[in-house]
């Protein structure tokens, strides 16, 4: 998981970012149910992310990561965001972090 | 060990290697001479040298030792059950050979790479082939100068800048076969300002007596954080000796845990160089060996930089006639002022034929610095037993609780959950089986 570091990092803006966006059938963000798996930003303000959805049968996998674009477009560095989809690994609840398992009751 | 016979499989190896087709990138071969021509200077080491004083390799340099066979190994279990995430990328290579079937790469829309040595082209992976052939130009130890000229086969990782790698890569080998050697390397690369999870992780047949000899060579860029797990649970016959290089740029932090649970004879030798500003690592380890298990861990330490920063613990439970040694070694050099360094090594010996050798070696030529060390051996605390048998717990599970939280200082501090669970249940496993 990524630790902050400073405000003023882009890289801490974008976690910060994605712990706002939800998959409306889950009571914890997407971030820490572990759906991304990878943010890359660049000084120029480019966001790249890979991400995946909780099965490939997700009602919202049309709209997500629309959804995750938009969020992170909001951020005034970010000039612009990719959001690419991914199926390897598949997502898996061992992905998710210790406090969403537990705010999940699945301990 | 007489003269003519130092060396002589691996001479063999050599010979063997340069008329097989050519495995790899050509940068490789000038590279495997060079390290060769060196090992053939130095020999395999004896008992009088110091650093190998405690730990006897003539068995490794006497063995015949083979390469495995095309398709060897082929048919082993799935090995599921030694995956320590479930949910990594994951590159499974059985008797040394890259297992497809078994793996799983990240996919084409990721921007890191992760490539087979054998399967690199030149060019492209240069800061790869730098880093190998600095290390193999000035490392003095004798299982990495091995490594490094019979090595056909490895994992090469390449993160670039800025950029969060949230989902562990894992490289897990497995062995399957009398009398095989095996050479991996594996070199990680992280750009600066990013994150990575590693997991390395060797495991073989139980019973089966072979020769495991990996060297890592990593590299954590300005302000990246690396987090790098060892599993080694090798069949209680194997030989795993090991090398791995590890420098640190300015305000990069490595974590680095080691877990032993298996090998005849284990020994580690680690060298971190903390060589920017800021730079931390904290390194830790678990070994419980049995029977007549010999682990070894070699530590050095290389403050090169101001404000540096660097924790060691490391942790032995011991029963039978097992030995365990650790040697941990601080250098700060004249200009890393306020270092700051701590290293323990405490030994928990369950029974009277238990050995734990434990060294510290400071050499400290900055005057503004704080560098601490401790060892200690010892046995399982009687009044603590005492204190639980008194509350009616029996005398097995007693000495179980107190083995647990003596263990659980090294296994609760692991970042990744998964790994964890591992760790606790091998100890769970090691523990119970002693009854």
């Amino acid at each position: 998981m990524v630790e902050l570091r400073d405000t003023d990092d882009l890289m801490d803006k974008v976690v910060l970012a994605l712990r706002e966006v939800y998959d409306p059938e889950i009571p914890v963000n997407i971030y820490d149910l572990g759906l991304i798996y990878e943010i890359a930003v660049t000084e120029l303000g480019r966001v790249d992310i890979t991400m995946t959805l909780t099965s490939p049968m997700c009602p919202v996998a049309e709209t997500l990561p629309g959804e995750v674009r938009n969020r992170l477009e909001e951020i005034a560095e970010v000039r612009e965001a990719v959001v690419a989809v991914t199926w390897e690994p598949p997502w898996d609840e061992s992905m998710m972090t210790e406090e969403a398992r537990l705010e999940l009751g699945l301990f | 060990m007489s003269e003519s016979s130092h060396g002589s499989w691996i001479d063999l190896h050599r010979e063997a290697m340069r008329s097989a087709r050519p495995a790899g990138p050509d940068f490789l071969e000038p590279l495997r001479a060079a390290a060769h021509a060196r090992f053939r200077e130095r020999g395999f080491p004896t008992l009088r040298q110091e650093r190998w004083r405690f730990t006897d390799v003539s068995a490794v340099a006497e063995t015949a030792w083979r390469r495995a066979a095309e398709g060897e190994g082929e048919t082993a279990l799935p090995l599921e059950d030694l995956h320590a995430d479930p949910a990594a990328y994951r590159l499974v290579f059985v008797n040394g050979r890259f297992s497809a079937s078994r793996s799983r790469l990240p996919g084409a829309e990721t921007s890191f790479s992760v490539q087979r040595l054998s399967a690199l082209n030149d060019g492209v992976l240069e800061p790869a082939a730098r880093r190998m052939a600095e290390t193999a130009g000035r490392t003095e130890e004798p299982f990495a100068l091995i490594n490094s000229a019979l090595a056909e086969e490895g994992v090469v990782i390449t993160i670039p800048d800025h950029m969060a790698v949230l989902v562990p890569l894992e490289i897990l080998h497995y062995v399957d076969g009398d009398g095989i050697a095996l050479h991996p390397r594996v070199v990680m690369i992280v750009g600066e300002q990013s994150e990575a999870l590693l997991i390395e992780s060797y495991a073989g047949k139980n019973g089966q007596r072979y020769f495991t000899n990996p060297a890592a060579d990593v590299v954590v860029g300005r302000g990246s954080k690396l987090d790098h797990y060892l599993l080694q649970r090798e069949s209680a016959s194997a030989y795993h000796l090991s090398y791995t290089r590890a420098t640190l740029g300015r305000e990069a932090r490595y974590r680095r845990f080691a877990l032993d649970m298996g090998g005849r004879l284990v020994r580690h030798d680690l060298e971190v160089e903390l060589d920017g500003e800021g730079a931390e690592a904290s390194l830790s380890g678990l070994y419980m060996p049995a029977g007549r298990q010999h682990i070894d861990h070699h530590t050095t330490l290389r403050h090169l930089q101001p404000h540096t920063f660097s924790r060691q613990l490391y942790k032995g439970v011991l029963q039978d006639k097992a030995h365990s040694v650790f040697n941990g070694r601080i250098y700060v050099a004249r200009e890393a002022q306020r270092t700051d360094a701590i290293q323990h090594n405490r030994n928990l010996l369950l029974s009277d034929d238990a050995l734990a050798d434990s060294q510290p070696q400071l050499e400290i030529f900055a005057d503004d610095v704080r560098c601490t060390h401790g060892g200690t051996v010892g046995q399982l605390d009687q009044e603590g037993l005492f204190y639980l048998r008194s509350r009616g717990i029996g005398a097995d599970l007693a000495r179980q609780i107190m083995v647990h939280a003596f263990a659980g200082e090294i296994t609760g501090g692991i970042g990744l959950a998964p790994v964890r669970e591992l760790a606790e249940a091998v100890v769970n496993e090691r523990l119970g089986r002693e009854e």
